[in-house]
């Protein structure tokens, strides 16, 4: 197990615990007001490197999905859109290409492709994740309203978190 | 091997996402009660929509097969009718006839035109009921529109019909209106439409669109099927005592498909009183 495994590896249980133990109380909590999910897990894919293969990028996807699925007891949903994420990650950076073309040994994040590609990319793959998720946790076209409410909502308070983690940890792999 | 390898690795992704989605959903759909409910819903109003519309579709392909039950259905409605039976008692009183007063005297049998021809001098038709569904020769045949011919050859399967529309056809035919017998033959060859009908003698008023009907003095058909109407009176050019009349068929004979065939039941009897045959 090499040092780039590892770091990713601590990163999934990190980011679960703080899903799990943090955000999901915070939903919770909020009583009514529950148009707000707060996702970061999702940075787990996200920060993954350049070069894996996709079928094994979609297969993490899947598995902290899942992961989460068991603290929030909703066996699928969040894997189901998680999968969707890694799907779409790969045609996301294609589209995003920088000038110089992509170092496959980097992860994509801010230290290595700047702030403002970096922030584009997520808030692209996060947008349509939470889309996703809120489409398969309401599961009816009757409330798409409610679908796109709930996204963009919890769309602007996950980034803003993620944007403090990122701050605070500044992940360099 | 290493070419499978190859597309798994080109197109793995995909494969490993629809994979894993379909995982996931069926996960979804088993697991979660509100969205087990709307997907059992949505699946059962789903799978009602696709067999209605399965339905829809699929009704007019076995249309033949319904055509061909309900010709059978009418067959067996029309010798219900009281029409198709004979009278065995006589009352003075007609509301007081019950049921064991008549005597069914017509029974009839659908069937089916399988060649025809209607442009040569002497036309026939072949339908497909034969000895073994009880057709014998010399039966009327009849469809909804009119008279068609007369039964004169069958084997187990097929029968032959010798069309109207044939030198050699007599059809005992009446004027409705005047109650006036005649018989109809065909003269116009190469026009299916036109018959002539002979023997109305001149002392009757024809009118033009007068309902000729059989009469139901033959051993061929039940009094009161339509023919055709009146189209046309001339006077007998050489001055004979009956009109010359030309009827308009009812019945395009070209486009028949179905027919009934009556089975007079007591044409044994009413042929052999009428060619003064008798046993003794």
């Amino acid at each position: 197990m090499n040092n780039t495994t590892l770091t990713h590896s601590l990163r999934f249980i990190f980011l679960v615990f703080l899903q799990v133990l943090v955000f999901r109380q915070m939903t919770v909590g909020w009583g009514d007001f529950n148009y707000v999910h707060v996702m970061i897990y999702p940075l787990f894919i996200l920060l993954l490197p350049i070069r894996i293969p996709d079928p094994l990028l979609i297969f993490l996807g899947f598995l902290i999905g899942l992961t989460v699925d068991v603290f929030y007891i909703s066996y699928g949903v969040h894997a189901s859109a998680s999968v969707f994420l890694a799907f779409i990650r790969p045609l996301c950076l294609k589209v995003l290409t920088p000038r110089g073309g992509y170092n496959i040994t980097h992860s994509p994040n801010i230290k290595n492709y700047g702030f403002v590609w970096f922030l584009i990319y997520s808030s692209l793959l996060m947008f349509f994740h939470l889309l996703f998720y809120f489409t398969i946790s309401i599961f009816t076209h009757i409330y798409w309203v409610e679908i796109i409410l709930r996204t963009i909502s919890s769309f602007v308070v996950s980034y803003v978190i993620i944007l403090l983690y990122l701050k605070i940890f500044n992940p360099r792999d | 091997m290493r070419q499978i390898f190859a597309i798994f690795t080109r197109s793995g992704g995909v494969l490993v996402f629809l994979i894993l989605e379909v995982i996931c959903l069926s996960m979804v759909v088993s697991f979660n009660k509100n969205q087990k409910e709307i997907y059992h819903n949505s699946k059962s109003i789903m799978s009602d929509s696709m067999t209605h519309g399965w339905r829809e579709i699929t009704q007019y392909w076995n249309l033949s097969a319904v055509n061909d039950s309900l010709s059978g259905v009418i067959a067996e409605l029309k010798q219900q009718q009281d029409e198709a039976k004979f009278l065995k008692t006589i009352n003075q009183d007609s509301s007081k006839y019950r049921t064991e007063d008549f005597e069914q005297r017509y029974t009839y049998t659908s069937a089916k035109v399988v060649s025809n021809t209607i442009n040569l001098p002497n036309n026939f038709l072949t339908v497909d009921r034969g000895i073994v569904d009880g057709i014998d020769n010399r039966m009327g045949v009849f469809d909804s529109r009119g008279i068609v011919g007369i039964v004169i050859r069958s084997n187990n399967r097929y029968s032959q019909v010798m069309s109207i529309l044939h030198r050699d056809s007599k059809i005992s035919a009446k004027i409705s209106r005047l109650n006036a017998f005649g018989t109809m033959v065909w003269t116009s060859i190469g026009n299916p439409r036109l018959m002539e009908l002979r023997y109305i003698p001149k002392h009757l008023n024809p009118k033009i669109d007068d309902i000729i009907q059989t009469s139901g003095a033959s051993s061929y058909f039940p009094g009161g099927l339509p023919i055709g109407k009146v189209k046309e009176i001339q006077e007998d050019p050489q001055g004979g005592n009956f009109h010359l009349i030309t009827v308009e068929l009812f019945n395009d004979l070209s486009t028949t498909q179905y027919v009934y065939i009556v089975n007079n039941l007591f044409r044994d009897e009413f042929k052999e009183i009428e060619e003064g045959k008798e046993d003794e």
